[in-house]
């Protein structure tokens, strides 16, 4: 098989509880090299209840706590490996390396899913899509097979990549209700690619909130 | 951009210099012809950047639109964007007499190769000149050249590492002064127009048709070897009545189907350095081993030590011991990853130290003077039977210092290990054999 990230030859090993229970058996996705230079995120490791910081008196929640009660959680930490990946899968626009998490984003998400979440994507503006061909996080629930429904809009052009801290913090409002969802007593599981600041997830949490959801939680692949 | 230079009639010219619409560096851009990067088939896409077919299921985006995943690292190509072919100007070469001003003289056997290979290139389309590590084959090569060129032929020296291609260019520079050649890899694309280019494998994709020759260095070598997508960027930058002349000192399965050339011998005439294998353990006792047998070898040898070590994880773990264990000796690592690479090189080519640890990077292409050869963990499976004997190869390539020691320390022999020390045996006996031959006549 080809690793889908580094293009090498390798055979895959599976176990028996894979052989019985892997919801994609056979179909191609990191070589054991790759998927070894990623920094997992420890469950039994002592974190910050809420986003999931490394920091345990997490100074980033203090400013929202009272506002917003986060619930995140996210698969990997953000390092050269994960820049790579997402620069070449968001900006080259590698449309392929989206099977790469499958497994891993099926299983962290159906759990989601079975205790009666709805997923919710967090949402593009349409001109970046329509250059980019696709949407990251979208593309990521497809290649897992979830379903999900997009509650959101994107109202401003910026995008928060690009930013320091302080200018990420000052971001006006950014996300709207789609014309026509009803988000009243449903629980929500917000779907990002990156946690950095907690900014986006926080307007997504405060716009699902203000349309009267039951509970709100949060995923991201990386955490920063 | 391109507007004001346009002529819209088609060329018939075929021969191109290649452009995506993202890049436009090429002085050249009048008669540019624009054909659709994509084109769609009923289940297939096939792009005319890379030549390559793609499922459609592959390549769709949610958009509807097709991309193409095999030259994504050129910049993705959708089927809305467009490639420019920029055919080359006819007869617009200077007509200089061309010579090449290389000093030195080919040995006897030197000159019967490359008498051979004149004559083979009448003949064949695809072919192999397959002379040792350290025979002089780029010497060889330059009687075809100047053949070539001065009959106004388009070539092509291409070859998938960057260290050789800079090291050749250097060379060819200076053995033909009177043509100004191009040099292009990638972070380097500067290209002008000119008879002779001198490229990396991946640029190959910028020509289409474009060469009457090209000259494939170290075509056994990653990741040129094996990999359908290289071979398809030079197929078709080359000419379909073009010829194709692979170098290499290692045969592999798919060069030993063409016809070949072939030197079992070094230019200074002395036999190639025949590895020696000595135990080394794979885990435990190493530091034992290090005081000890590494030592005493240590103390036999006169000459500087080149150590080749499979994995970058392993030559990390293993300096610190060396460091601990010789104190006085100047050793230094380098890999891959290491931000002075260059300048470490640099300071083993003038003697600074006395030891460089090293992965399979310096396995070829390079020449260090007066040195031996060791490799740890012969046994790991990196160490393949050509990479074997390349790293063998690198002892004892100067005419002052045509000798030089090559031990395998390792657990155990290899199937890889003895096929390349019966190969570099063979070579000898085939070279004494060419001797003996040479001498009678």
């Amino acid at each position: 098989m080809k690793c889908l990230f580094c293009k090498q030859e390798y055979h895959p090993s599976y176990s028996i509880k894979d052989l019985l229970f892997h919801p994609f058996l056979g179909q191609a996705s990191l070589c054991p090299n790759c998927s070894q230079a990623l920094q997992k995120v420890d469950a039994k490791e002592e974190r910050c209840p809420y986003c999931g910081h490394r920091e345990v008196p997490c100074q980033e929640c203090e400013l929202w706590r009272e506002q917003y009660h986060l619930q995140h959680h996210s698969l990997y930490y953000y390092d050269d490996w994960g820049r790579e990946f997402m620069e070449r899968y968001k900006i080259k626009g590698e449309y392929s390396l989206r099977h790469c998490f499958q497994k891993e984003i099926y299983i962290a998400l159906h759990s989601y899913q079975k205790e009666g979440f709805i997923l919710c994507p967090i949402p593009l503006t349409k001109a970046k899509r329509e250059q980019r061909g696709f949407s990251q996080v979208e593309g990521l629930l497809e290649s897992s097979h979830l379903s999900y429904c997009s509650f959101l809009e994107k109202i401003h052009e910026e995008t928060q990549g690009l930013k320091n801290k302080a200018e990420r913090l000052k971001t006006p409002y950014m996300f709207a209700l789609k014309e026509g969802s009803v988000v009243k007593n449903k629980k929500i599981c917000l779907v990002d690619d990156i946690y950095t600041t907690g900014r986006t997830i926080t307007y997504g949490y405060d716009c699902l909130q203000k349309g009267g959801a039951k509970e709100v939680v949060s995923f991201s692949l990386w955490r920063a | 951009m391109l507007g004001h230079q346009w002529k819209k009639e088609p060329t018939k010219e075929k021969r191109s210099f290649i452009l995506t619409r993202k890049k436009v560096r090429y002085p050249y851009y009048y008669a540019v012809e624009q054909i659709p990067a994509l084109e769609i088939k009923e289940n297939k896409i096939y792009c005319h950047f890379c030549h390559q077919w793609t499922n459609k299921e592959e390549a769709t985006l949610p958009n509807g639109k097709f991309y193409c995943p095999h030259c994504i690292s050129y910049g993705r190509i959708t089927n809305q964007d467009q490639i420019l072919r920029c055919p080359f100007p006819k007869n617009k070469m200077q007509q200089l007499q061309i010579f090449c001003a290389w000093q030195g003289s080919l040995s006897p056997y030197q000159q019967k190769t490359a008498n051979d290979l004149l004559r083979l290139y009448q003949k064949e389309e695809r072919m192999v000149l397959f002379a040792v590590t350290g025979a002089g084959k780029t010497e060889m090569l330059f009687p075809l050249l100047e053949q070539e060129l001065q009959r106004g032929k388009r070539i092509a020296y291409v070859s998938p590492r960057v260290d050789v291609i800079k090291e050749l260019y250097q060379r060819f520079s200076a053995a033909f002064p009177m043509i100004p050649i191009p040099i292009l890899y990638g972070e380097c694309h500067d290209y002008f127009l000119s008879e002779f280019v001198v490229c990396s494998i991946p640029q190959c994709i910028h020509f289409y048709q474009a060469f009457d020759l090209i000259i494939v260095d170290e075509a056994d070598a990653f990741p040129f070897a094996n990999n359908t997508l290289l071979h398809a960027m030079v197929d078709h930058a080359c000419q379909p009545d073009g010829k194709i002349l692979f170098m290499t000192a290692t045969m592999n399965q798919e060069l030993s189907t063409y016809p070949k050339c072939h030197l079992p011998l070094r230019y200074h005439l002395q036999p190639l350095p025949v590895p020696q294998f000595i135990f080394f353990p794979k885990k435990g006792w190493q530091k034992w081993y290090y005081q000890k047998k590494i030592k005493d070898q240590l103390k036999k040898t006169t000459r500087r030590v080149l150590v080749f070590y499979p994995s970058i994880y392993q030559l990390e773990a293993e300096f610190l011991t060396w460091e601990k264990c010789f104190p006085n000796l100047k050793i230094a690592c380098v890999h891959s990853k290491d931000q002075q690479r260059g300048e470490k090189i640099q300071d083993f080519y003038q003697e600074k130290y006395d030891l460089l640890l090293t992965t399979m990077i310096l396995e070829r292409g390079v020449t260090f003077s007066n040195i031996d050869v060791w490799v740890m963990h012969a046994e790991h499976p990196n160490f393949k039977r050509e990479v074997l004997v390349q790293i063998a190869g690198r002892a004892g390539r100067k005419k002052d210092f045509a000798t030089g020691k090559v031990i395998f320390w390792s657990e155990g022999e290899t199937i890889a290990m003895q096929k390349a020390k019966k190969e570099i045996m063979d070579n000898n006996k085939k070279g004494e054999k060419l001797k003996h031959e040479m001498s009678i006549l």
